[in-house]
C-alpha cells in the first residue's frame, strides 16, 4: 500500500485517494480540435521510469495531488499542487 | 503410561498444570506451555498425518513456522480450521485435533497407492497425462485427482468468531523477538523512538528457548520496557506481509490459545506504518536430502533440541543424527545428558567442529564424510544408511533421525520489501542484499548466526534505525557475554545421485527426481521449475525447501549455485484466516448502509428496500397479498390518474458558488447554460472527455452565483470528483467553489395530475399556478415553517414536483404531503415504479446510459448540438462516434403484449439464425406496462429510425430459450406532446 | 468511555473564493495550519482543505450560523449549510484513541495529535472530519447523516471490547 504525503493533510494511506493519471498532459483550450483532445485523452508514455501522476485525495481534502512517483519501485519523490512545478529525481527523463 | 517421552526436571513447560486434549479420537495429556507438536511427541506420537500427493506418511520436522509436515485440523463443527501446524498450536485443555489426507486412519491410509503410481504423478503430471480425450478432464481426471490430491477438508458452516482490523504507528517496528529482534528494540527504545516488537510465539526469545541458558533475565529486563503506547509488544503475532511505503501487516492471534474466544476478537490484523523496520526474523534450519527423508521421526537437530530443552521431550530412546553442521552436535550432547542414547553421528564433511571431540568423548562414535543414502522404516524412521567416503553402505539403527543441513535466513519479509537475495560461499546460504525500503536486517536473518554477534547486530540496527529518525541515543548497558567457540561452516546442500523418494518439497510432494526431470523438460530457471513441479507452493512456501531446490537445479543445469536466486516471496509469510482478512466487513457490516431522512417511514409502511449503491431505496410498498409486479402496477397506475410521492434524496446535489458558477457549468455541461435564468431549471446532459455520456440531470439557478446541480444517484460521487479534477487542473482561473449538498437535503418527488392540488394545499397561500411556477420553474417557499425549495420537473411525464427540505424536516414534510394528500388519492411509489414510469416516458437511465453511448444514441443529438463547446464536445463528434450506422435508442412493444421483454435481450431478423453477426442491437430496460397494457422496452437498435413500424423484429433470450415479435417505435409511450407534464 | 450523539450541532461549510483564504480566515478568526482547529467555547473551526473550513456551533436558529458566516465573509467565501446533512458523534476516555484505531489510518498518539489536531480522512469505510476536543482525550466525529446510523453501530460493536456509555446530547432545535 502507498502512503502519499497530501501537501496539505499529509502523509494519507493509498485508500484515501483516487489515481487519475498523467499529470504531464494538459487540457487543450476548450476550442482546441480533435487532435489535441485526442492526444489528451488516449496518448500517454506509460514509463517504466519516474512518472507525474495525479492522485485525487477524494477520502480527505478532496485536493488533485501531482506526485512524482517512480513505476517500478512505487518510490515517490515528491507531491505537490496542481499548479507547481513537479521536482524530479537526478537523472529522470 | 501417560506422556512416556517427557523428561523429569527438564523444559519450561508448566508441570503444575495438566491439559487432556484429543488427536484422531485417542485422549492424551499434556502440559500448559507445551505446543500440539510437543505434547504428541511427548505421548510418542510420531506419524501426524499423509502428504499431499502420495499420502505417504509423515511426521513433525520442525518446531517453528516453517514447519511443512505436521499439518492438522484443529477443533470441530464450525470453527474447525484445516492445515494448521502442530508446531504452532498453543495446547488447550479440551483441544481436539485430526489427522489429514487420508482414506481410512493415517495409519492405514487407503490412497497411498498413490505412491505406487508416482511414476505417473511426477512433476507437472496434471500438464500432461490428462489431456485428451476430450471432456475427459472435467468429467474423469478433475475429480479423481480432487479427491486423492489436496489438503484438508475447508469447514462448512459460516465461522462463529469476530475478527477485527486496527492501525498502528510505529517509528520503528522490530519483527522477530529473538536475541537479535530484542536487542534491536531496546535499543531503539531507549533512544526515544517509538518501537513496535512483533513475535509469533507467545514467548520472547526466538532461538534463546533452543538454548540451555534462554538469557531469561535479560529477556525480562528487555520486555519489561514493553509496556505502553511508546514501546508495544504483539505478542503471538505473525507480521505476514511488507507492503510499499514502510506499511506492514501482522495478525494477531488473541484468542487462538483458548479453548472458545472469551469475549470479543479470535484473531486481529495489524496494519501498521513504521518510520523504519528491523527485520531480526531469524533462520529456518535445513534437512538433508537423501531417499525416503520424509519418514516419520525424521527432525531438525535444532527442533529436537529445543523439544528437549524448552518442553522436556525426547523424540525417542536411541537418536541416529546426520549433519553438516556444528549446531547438530549440540542436540546430541544434550540428548545424550538427558539420557537418550546417541551412538553416532554421521556428518557429511570430513573435518568435524569444535564439538566433535565433545562428542567423542561422551562416547559417541563420529562418522566423517559419512553421506547419508536413505533412511530405514515406514511409518516411523528405523535408522539410516550412510556411506563413508564411498565405502558400503553401513545401517545405523534409531527410532528418531535428526539431520542438520545448514542454516538459511528466513528472506521472507526481507524480499517483500525489495531486497534480492544473493548467494553467500562462505555460509553457504542464500543472504538478502540491501533492502529497498527503511529496512534493516539484523541477526540470522542476514547470516550472522553466532549467538554474542546476533545481539550485538541487533543492537546496532536498532540503534542506527532510530538514529536515521534523529533519536539521540543514550549510552546502553553492556549486552549478555556469551561466550561461544568458532564453528565451522556447513557446505552447500548435498544433492544424492538416486533423487526417487528423497524429498526437497515435503509439503508439496516434490522430489530431486522432479526437479530433474523438470530441468530435462525446459524448465531450467528456478521460477519456471518452481511453477512446473510445485516447489515451495505450499503454504509453508518452501521455507525448508528452498536452498536445497536451488542446489538441485543448479547441478541439473550444470550452473554454479551462486548464478540462482530465490523466487519471489509474496505475502503472507505464514498461512492466514480468510477470516482476519475480512475483519468485520460480513453479514451486516459487509458495507456501510446509507439511509435517507425518510428511512424509518419506509420501514413503517411495508418498504421492500433495494441497494443501490450504499443506499437503501424502496422498492415497492407491500399492500396486502399484492406482489411486486401487481403492487407496482397499483403504484404506477395512480401517478398516471392522480398523484404519487416517491423519495429521490438519493439523487446527488452539489452546490455551486460564484461569478464563474455559470460559465464552469456551460462547460461541463454539453448544452448550453449561459443563459439560465434565476429561478429556473434545465436539463443537462455531461459528456466524458471520450465524448460518452457520463450523467444527466437538471441544475437550477437560485442567484446569478449560486446553483444546484442534480446527479443521478450512482454517479453522486463521480460528477463531483469530475468537477473537481476539471475545476482544479484545467480551469483554476474560474472563481467558483462547490460542494455536496447530497446529505444536507430530502427530495421527494410529487407527480400525478392531482400533484399542484396537493402542492397548493402544502404551500398554503402561495401561488403555484403554472404563470409563476411553469415547467423547469423553481421557487423556495415554506410549509409550516419548514423551508422548502419546489423545482417543477418530471421524471414521469406527468405533471410534477420535487420539493426539498432540509433532512431534518424530511419525515415531516413528507407525512404532510400524505396528510394533505390523501384527499386527491394520494400513495408512495418506489423505485420499481419510478423505473416503469420513466420507461413509458423513454427517459434514459443508468441502463441506457452505460459508459458505450453517445448523445446521438441516447436521441439527444440536437439538444447537444446547439452547444459549441463543453466537455467531450470536441471528441464526441468523431467519424465512428457520429456514424447514422449506431445503434440508436427506441421503443419496443410486443406483437403479443403479454409476450414478456428483459433487458438484456438482443434484436435479430430471423431468430433461428442469432448471432453476433445478425445481431441488430439490445434490450436496455423493460417492464410491464399497466398504462399501456403491455410490456414495454427500451432498446438499442441498429438504423433505429428506419424501422418504426416494422414488425420484424425478434427479442431473443437465449438464456431461456426465449423469442418474442417486437414492434419498433418511438421512445416514447405516453403523451408523447408532452402536454400532461406542461398542464 | 463515553460515546455520546451530540444533537443539536449547527454546521457549515465555509469555502473561500480563489484569492481569498487567508483574508476569510482573518475575517472569521479561522485556522490556516492544515491540522490545526481553533476550539472556542460555542465554536470549533476545523481547516479541512485549502480555503475550506468546517465550522460547528451549538445551534441557534435554523440557519443562523449560515446567515451569520455568510454576513461576515461577504464578498470573501461562500457558505453551505450542512448542519442537517452531517451528524457529530462524540468519544470520549482513555481507550478513545485504541477504538479509533479500529478503523482509523491516521497517527492518534499523544506525540502527534493534542487537543485541537483535526482532520478530513476516513474511519474505516466512513468518510468523517475529526477534532480532537480536549485532553481526556475526546474526538468529535463528523459524519454523513445517511451514514450515521450504519457508523454507530461500527463503533459500538468496537467499543464492546472496551465497555462503554451511549448517550445522546440533544439542544432542542428552536
Amino acid at each position: 500500500m502507498h502512503r502519499i504525503r497530501c501537501p496539505f493533510c499529509g502523509a494519507r494511506d493509498e485508500t484515501e485517494f483516487a489515481y487519475r493519471g498523467d499529470a504531464t498532459k494538459r487540457r487543450p483550450p476548450d476550442d482546441a480540435d480533435e487532435d489535441a483532445f485526442f492526444d489528451y485523452v488516449y496518448r500517454r508514455a506509460n514509463p517504466k521510469d519516474w512518472h507525474v501522476e495525479w492522485w485525487h485525495h477524494t477520502g480527505g481534502c478532496r485536493r488533485l495531488v501531482k506526485v512524482v512517483r517512480h513505476t517500478v519501485t512505487h518510490e515517490v519523490h515528491w507531491t505537490g499542487w496542481p499548479d507547481q512545478p513537479p521536482s524530479l529525481p537526478d537523472g529522470a527523463p | 503410561m501417560s506422556q512416556p517421552f517427557r523428561l523429569d526436571g527438564r523444559g519450561r513447560v508448566d508441570r503444575q498444570q495438566p491439559l487432556s486434549f484429543r488427536f484422531d479420537g485417542t485422549t492424551y495429556t499434556g502440559y500448559a506451555g507445551d505446543t500440539l507438536a510437543s505434547a504428541l511427541l511427548a505421548n510418542g506420537v510420531h506419524l501426524v498425518g499423509r502428504s499431499f500427493k502420495y499420502h505417504r506418511p509423515r511426521g513433525i520436522l520442525a518446531v517453528g513456522a516453517e514447519e511443512p509436515n505436521a499439518l492438522v485440523e484443529l477443533r470441530t463443527g464450525a470453527r474447525v480450521e484445516p492445515n494448521t501446524r502442530a508446531t504452532q498450536v498453543e495446547l488447550f485443555d479440551g483441544l481436539v485435533a485430526r489427522s489429514q489426507n487420508h482414506v481410512g486412519t493415517r495409519a492405514v491410509d487407503l490412497m497411498a497407492v498413490n505412491q505406487w503410481f508416482a511414476p505417473f504423478l511426477k512433476a507437472g503430471f496434471y500438464y500432461k497425462t490428462f489431456m485428451g480425450p476430450g471432456g475427459a478432464w472435467e468429467r474423469l481426471w478433475e475429480p479423481i485427482i480432487r479427491r486423492a490430491a489436496g489438503l484438508g477438508r475447508a469447514p462448512r458452516q459460516p465461522d462463529p468468531d469476530a475478527y477485527e482490523h486496527a492501525h498502528l504507528h510505529c517509528d520503528v517496528l522490530v519483527v522477530g523477538g529473538g536475541p537479535a529482534g530484542l536487542a534491536a528494540a531496546d535499543a531503539a527504545r531507549c533512544a526515544g523512538a517509538r518501537v513496535v516488537l512483533c513475535e509469533q510465539e507467545p514467548r520472547l526469545g526466538g532461538a534463546l528457548l533452543g538454548e540451555i541458558d534462554s538469557l531469561a533475565p535479560w529477556v525480562d529486563e528487555v520486555a519489561s520496557g514493553f509496556d505502553g503506547e511508546d514501546a508495544r509488544l504483539l505478542g503471538r503475532t505473525s507480521v505476514v506481509g511488507y507492503y510499499d511505503h514502510g506499511v506492514l501487516a501482522a495478525v494477531e492471534r488473541v484468542a487462538d490459545h483458548l479453548p472458545t474466544p472469551p469475549e470479543g476478537v479470535r484473531q486481529r490484523l495489524w496494519i501498521i506504518r513504521a518510520g523504519a523496520v528491523v527485520l531480526a526474523t531469524g533462520s529456518y534450519e535445513q534437512p538433508l536430502l537423501f531417499q525416503d527423508n520424509d519418514r516419520p521421526g525424521i527432525m531438525l537437530a535444532s527442533a529436537a533440541r529445543r523439544y528437549l530443552l524448552d518442553f522436556g521431550v525426547a523424540p525417542c530412546r536411541q537418536v541416529v543424527v546426520a549433519t553438516a553442521t556444528d549446531d547438530a552436535y549440540r542436540a546430541a550432547l544434550d540428548l545424550v545428558a538427558a539420557g537418550v542414547a546417541v551412538p553416532t553421528i554421521a556428518d557429511v564433511r570430513a573435518a568435524p567442529g569444535p564439538f566433535a571431540k565433545a562428542a567423542e568423548a561422551a562416547g559417541i562414535e563420529v562418522l566423517r564424510g559419512a553421506v547419508p543414502l536413505r533412511a530405514l522404516g515406514r511409518q516411523r524412521v528405523r535408522g539410516l544408511e550412510v556411506s563413508v567416503d564411498g565405502s558400503a553402505p553401513r545401517r545405523l539403527e534409531g527410532d528418531a533421525l535428526l539431520v542438520s543441513g545448514g542454516f538459511q535466513p528466513a528472506l521472507q519479509l526481507a524480499s517483500q520489501a525489495g531486497a534480492k537475495a544473493r548467494f553467500d560461499p562462505d555460509l553457504n546460504a542464500f543472504v538478502p542484499r540491501e533492502p529497498a525500503q527503511n529496512a534493516r536486517l539484523a541477526g540470522a536473518a542476514r547470516g550472522v548466526f553466532r549467538l554474542d554477534a546476533c545481539l550485538a547486530d541487533g543492537r546496532e540496527a536498532g540503534a542506527s534505525a532510530a538514529r536515521d529518525l534523529g533519536f539521540a541515543l543514550p549510552s546502553l548497558p553492556p549486552l549478555p557475554a556469551v561466550d561461544e567457540p568458532e564453528e565451522r561452516p556447513w557446505p552447500a546442500p548435498l544433492v544424492p545421485r538416486d533423487g526417487k523418494r528423497a524429498f526437497v518439497d515435503l509439503q508439496n510432494d516434490v522430489t530431486v527426481a522432479d526437479l530433474r526431470l523438470a530441468v530435462q523438460e525446459g524448465y531450467r530457471a528456478a521460477e519456471h521449475a518452481k511453477r512446473y513441479t510445485t516447489l515451495g507452493m505450499g503454504t509453508d512456501q518452501g521455507k525448508t525447501a528452498m536452498p536445497a531446490g536451488l542446489a538441485v537445479l543448479a547441478a541439473a543445469t550444470g550452473r554454479p549455485l551462486a548464478e540462482l536466486a530465490p523466487t519471489t516471496m509474496r505475502p503472507p509469510v505464514v498461512p492466514v484466516a480468510i477470516g482476519v482478512l475480512a475483519g468485520r466487513t460480513r453479514g451486516r457490516d459487509f458495507r456501510p448502509i446509507r439511509r435517507s431522512a425518510l428511512h424509518d417511514w419506509h420501514e413503517r409502511n411495508g418498504a421492500v428496500f433495494v441497494e443501490a449503491g450504499d443506499w437503501l431505496r424502496p422498492s415497492y410498498y407491500r399492500d396486502g397479498a399484492l406482489s411486486l409486479m401487481e403492487a407496482a402496477a397499483e403504484e404506477a397506475m395512480t401517478v398516471r390518474r392522480a398523484v404519487g410521492i416517491c423519495d429521490v434524496s438519493t439523487l446527488g446535489k452539489i452546490a455551486l458558488f460564484g461569478p464563474d458558477a455559470r460559465t464552469f457549468l456551460d462547460r461541463v455541461y454539453a448544452n448550453g447554460f449561459a443563459k439560465l435564468p434565476v429561478g429556473k431549471a434545465r436539463y443537462g446532459v455531461m459528456l466524458r472527455e471520450d465524448g460518452i455520456v457520463f450523467d444527466d440531470g437538471t441544475t437550477s439557478c437560485l442567484a446569478d452565483d449560486r446553483f444546484l446541480m442534480t446527479t443521478t444517484t450512482a454517479n453522486a460521487g463521480a460528477v463531483l470528483e469530475h468537477l473537481e479534477f476539471l475545476h482544479q487542473t484545467a480551469w483554476p482561473e474560474l472563481d467558483v467553489v462547490f460542494c455536496s449538498e447530497t446529505e444536507q437535503w430530502c427530495q421527494m418527488a410529487l407527480a400525478g395530475p392531482r400533484s399542484r392540488d396537493v402542492l397548493a394545499r402544502l404551500l398554503d397561500g402561495v401561488d403555484v399556478g403554472d404563470l409563476v411556477l411553469p415547467f423547469m420553474g423553481f421557487l423556495e417557499a415554506a410549509a409550516e415553517g419548514v423551508p422548502v425549495r419546489v423545482f417543477r420537473i418530471s421524471f414521469s411525464g406527468e405533471l410534477a414536483y420535487e420539493l426539498a427540505c432540509p433532512r431534518g424536516y424530511g419525515e415531516g414534510l413528507w407525512q404532510r404531503c400524505l396528510d394533505v394528500g390523501a384527499a386527491f388519492g394520494i400513495r408512495p411509489y418506489g423505485v420499481e415504479v419510478l423505473s416503469i414510469l420513466r420507461i413509458e416516458k423513454g427517459h434514459p437511465a443508468g441502463q441506457e446510459i452505460d459508459g458505450r453511448t453517445t448523445a446521438g444514441d441516447l436521441g439527444l443529438g440536437r439538444l447537444v448540438e446547439r452547444s459549441a463547446t463543453g466537455v467531450g464536445k470536441p471528441l464526441a463528434s468523431r467519424r465512428d462516434l457520429t456514424d447514422p450506422g449506431r445503434p440508436q435508442l427506441v421503443g419496443l412493444r410486443p406483437v403479443d403484449p403479454e409476450a414478456r421483454l428483459r433487458g438484456g435481450a438482443h434484436l435479430v431478423e430471423n431468430p433461428m439464425a442469432a448471432s453476433t453477426a445478425t445481431d441488430l442491437g439490445w434490450i436496455s430496460s423493460a417492464h410491464w406496462s399497466p398504462h399501456v397494457g403491455s410490456w414495454i422496452a427500451l432498446a438499442f437498435v441498429a438504423g433505429g429510425v428506419e424501422r418504426f413500424g416494422d414488425a420484424c423484429l425478434w427479442a431473443v433470450f437465449p438464456l431461456r430459450n426465449e423469442a418474442v415479435e417486437v414492434v419498433v417505435g418511438p421512445v416514447c409511450f405516453v403523451d408523447a406532446e408532452g402536454s400532461r407534464l406542461r398542464g | 468511555m463515553a460515546i455520546t450523539v451530540r444533537n443539536g450541532v449547527a454546521c457549515c461549510l465555509v469555502l473561500a473564493r480563489r484569492g481569498f483564504a487567508e483574508v476569510t480566515a482573518e475575517r472569521l478568526e479561522l485556522s490556516l495550519e492544515p491540522g490545526r482547529a481553533t476550539i472556542g467555547a460555542e465554536r470549533c473551526c476545523l481547516p479541512i482543505a485549502p480555503g475550506e473550513w468546517l465550522v460547528l456551533e451549538q445551534w441557534r436558529a435554523d440557519g443562523g450560523l449560515r446567515m451569520q458566516l455568510e454576513g461576515d465573509a461577504a464578498g470573501l467565501a461562500y457558505v453551505s449549510d450542512q448542519s442537517h446533512g452531517r451528524q457529530v458523534i462524540r468519544v470520549a476516555g482513555p481507550a478513545a484513541r485504541d477504538l479509533l484505531g479500529r478503523g482509523c489510518r491516521l497517527d492518534l498518539h499523544p506525540r502527534k495529535c493534542r487537543p485541537g489536531f483535526c482532520a478530513a480522512t476516513s474511519i474505516a469505510e466512513y468518510a468523517c472530519a475529526l477534532v480532537q476536543v480536549d485532553a481526556v482525550p475526546s474526538f468529535d466525529l463528523v459524519v454523513a447523516a445517511g451514514y450515521a446510523e450504519s457508523f454507530w453501530l461500527w463503533l459500538t460493536d468496537h467499543a464492546a471490547m472496551f465497555g462503554y456509555r451511549a448517550a445522546i446530547e440533544t439542544v432542542d432545535r428552536p
